[in-house]
């Protein structure tokens, strides 16, 4: 029954299963291009990360790419949650640019 | 972040911790761009932040978006009854959006009597047709924009019937935008490109000079590069790879592709393809091609129209004034807030896009083919300051007799230029009827704008360069034949640009520059007035290349080639020559001839083809430098003829 209840409920305000999802705060990430050289101009591949996170070690963000000398850049949209003075920090071995 | 630097320690380093501080309002999305390198040793790259109130962690995927993903639309749903206060607009409908609503067009309504924005509509991202008699914007209609283009299908469908109805002023089946904005902005798409090699009829694969990034199922239109305008070839893809792309059908002509070399310049007379289908689409209705009375887009009184990337069909009103694919209407300066970019306008009724008493306006990128009458359309002489750039127009029509809504339109132009004061860089016309680009100068400017203070015919011109005309039946470019202040008819035109137009201002050279003429069947060059230089021109296979009935005027480093390795599929009547050919037109072998720094080559065969017109050159003015047995004839209208 109340099933029944919610469903008629959302049909009376219109609302949809898609409208629904569109409505939670809902990001998709960042794009991420990487490159087998360590000034972002030999492009190797291009993917969509959740976030930026990463801990290769002496490992390569991709087989195609070297363990040493490789570079990355990051772009996309960031949306605050509160309005006020937000901190950004990086922490990165080796050289960051934000 | 936002265009900010908040941290730069692009050197070697031990996995160390930067920090920058920035002010960032709620629910705003603000661009973000990270960079980073690893040199050798272990590898870590991490993105964190924190604010009051929020601890400092990664920041989460729910905070971050990839490039162009558009941003949240806050409004009320069409599809929400609330909306309405109850219940959904039904067929047939007219319908209002106050001034102070928000709709978001989340559904696509059953077909509307009619539409009236007050407010604000915008489309929602997904897959939509709004179909409606007629659309009036006063507040915001939007899909799209220039920031997150439209990634669904969106459609607006014009099927207003009676030829009767006015709606405020601007007519029936009319998109009008009165005071208001409309934004419309589809996917980048590639707009036209060049042949890669050239593409044999019956073939049904091409390939191009680039890789489009066209998909299977897009239209495509392959322009002649004969002297038939008609000589065009539409399709569907049904495969694209790299450059290559596969057609639907066999090709019934054969198009030029490969660039040639004459005296180590090149000729580049390359068929343009060119893309007709776009995601966000407003079209008259089926049934309007039956009679050509299809919808318009009409913006004026301080109206705003910005489109990019948007297909235009079935647009026009055949032989109706004032009703044409889009028309921008007496917005004076402010059509700086106006632009129509990477759009295609095709299988119109009545010209392509009219710019009327409208100035700092851009077109860009377009596509306009298969159109009656004058395409793109400077309408009364006053319009200045327009950037018409990278524009393409092939298969402009010949309205019928008693369908011209010009006298002019006899010999319809693709680019119909009536104040030399705009810039005109980068455009093809590729197959008129009529003429491919004309400076069709009034003494004063007419119509609405008629004003007596304004002379274009003295205006100096303000850019024309890098521009292209093949397969016109008329003149590739041609100036003169301006409309009479009363009549409108074409009349003998001098074009004789001053420092400051008023009489007696001293005159200044009009510099046509980097113009390439090819396969026009008249010829590739009229210029009559003063003071002219063709610079730069590549002039090939047209019925005669240039002539000057101009003073004080040249052509300079320049190339006139009789006739390249491109012979086309000429026409039967085409072929009544000894070799088979009746165009280009005969070439006395004993003239030679060249202007400043200018090469002449691919003269064709001496007495084999009939001529109607042979002139011989003057020196004398034109500064051409001349072997020719007798420069006789006219002695200032100098003719380079191949």
């Amino acid at each position: 029954m109340l099933g029944i209840a919610l469903v008629y409920l959302m049909a009376c305000a219109g609302l949809t299963a898609n409208d629904a999802v569109a409505q939670t705060a809902g990001g998709n990430g960042l794009k991420g291009q990487y490159y087998d050289n360590q000034n972002l101009t030999a492009h190797e591949l291009t993917r969509t990360d959740p976030t930026v996170s990463f801990s290769w070690g002496t490992g390569s963000p991709a087989r195609s790419i070297d363990s040493d000398t490789f570079s990355a850049r990051w772009t996309g949209q960031v949306e605050a949650p509160v309005s006020g003075t937000y901190t950004f920090y990086t922490q990165t071995s080796d050289g960051v640019r934000l | 972040m936002n265009g900010e630097s908040l941290i730069s320690k692009w050197v070697d380093q031990n996995t160390r911790e930067w920090s920058g501080r920035i002010s960032l309002e709620a629910g705003k999305r603000y661009p973000i761009k990270m960079e980073y390198f690893e040199g050798t040793g272990g590898a870590v790259a991490k993105l964190l932040w924190s604010t009051p109130g929020v601890e400092k962690r990664v920041i989460p995927r729910s905070r971050l978006y990839l490039p162009g993903t558009p941003p949240p639309i806050d409004g009320e749903r069409w599809s929400d009854p609330a909306t309405w206060g109850g219940e959904l607009p039904g067929e047939g409908e007219a319908v209002s959006i106050p001034a102070d609503k928000t709709v978001v067009l989340d559904t696509s309504p059953p077909p509307l009597k009619s539409l009236q924005i007050d407010g604000t509509l915008v489309f929602d991202e997904r897959d939509l047709t709004l179909s409606a008699d007629w659309i009036m914007v006063h507040g915001k209609l939007q899909a799209g924009s220039q920031e997150t283009p439209f990634r669904h299908k969106a459609t607006i469908s014009l099927t207003g019937t009676n030829r009767d109805e006015n709606v405020m002023g601007m007519g029936p089946k009319v998109l009008g935008v009165m005071g208001g904005t409309l934004e419309l902005h589809g996917e980048r798409r590639l707009s036209w490109t060049k042949l890669g090699a050239t593409a044999a009829k019956g073939s049904t694969q091409i390939t191009l000079d680039e890789a489009p990034g066209w998909r299977a199922g897009d239209r495509i239109v392959i322009s002649s590069t004969d002297y038939d305008p008609f000589q065009t070839d539409e399709a569907t893809l049904e495969a694209v790879s790299g450059n290559v792309v596969t057609l639907d059908r066999a090709q019934a002509y054969t198009h030029w592709g490969r660039v040639q070399i004459f005296d180590g310049r090149s000729v580049d007379e390359r068929a343009e393809v060119a893309l007709l289908s776009r995601n966000v689409e407003v079209e008259g209705e089926e049934a309007s091609s039956a009679d050509g009375f299809g919808g318009q887009i009409m913006v004026m009184e301080g109206g705003n129209a910005r489109l990019d990337g948007v297909e235009l069909t079935r647009m026009g009103q055949k032989n109706i004034l004032r009703r044409y694919p889009i028309h921008f209407h007496m917005l004076g300066d402010a059509g700086a807030g106006s632009y129509l970019k990477n759009s295609s306008l095709h299988h119109t009724f009545n010209r392509c896009v009219t710019v009327h008493g409208t100035n700092r306006l851009t077109l860009q990128g377009n596509v306009c083919y298969d159109h009656l009458g004058h395409g793109y359309f400077l309408e009364d002489g006053a319009e200045h300051d327009n950037l018409i750039t990278d524009n393409l127009g092939l298969l402009t029509r010949r309205p019928a007799d008693g369908e011209r809504l010009l006298p002019t339109d006899s010999s319809p132009a693709t680019f119909w230029i009536t104040n030399p004061d705009n810039v005109i860089r980068g455009n093809v016309a590729g197959g008129s009827q009529g003429m491919g680009f004309w400076y069709a100068l009034p003494e004063h400017p007419t119509g609405l704008s008629a004003n007596t203070t304004i002379w274009p015919r003295r205006t100096p011109l303000g850019e024309f360069s890098g521009n292209v005309a093949h397969s016109n039946d008329g003149d590739g470019l041609h100036v003169d034949g301006g409309p009479n202040q009363t009549t409108l008819e074409s009349e003998t035109t001098n074009y004789r640009p001053r420092q400051d137009p008023a009489a007696g201002s001293p005159p200044v050279v009009a510099r046509f520059e980097g113009f390439v003429g090819y396969k026009n069947r008249h010829r590739a060059v009229w210029l009559r007035g003063s003071d002219h230089r063709l610079v730069d021109a590549t002039l090939a296979d047209n019925g005669i290349g240039a002539t000057f009935a101009s003073w004080e005027s040249m052509l300079t480093d320049s190339l006139v080639v009789g006739e390249t390795a491109n012979r086309g599929s000429p026409r039967s009547w085409e072929t009544r020559g000894l070799d088979g050919r009746s165009l280009p037109r005969y070439w006395d072998e004993g003239f030679r001839s060249g202007a400043t720094s200018s090469t002449t080559a691919g003269w064709g065969p001496s007495g084999r083809r009939s001529s109607t017109s042979r002139r011989t050159p003057s020196a004398r003015r034109a500064g051409w430098a001349t072997t020719s047995p007798t420069p006789s004839a006219s002695t200032r209208r100098t003719s380079l003829q191949a």
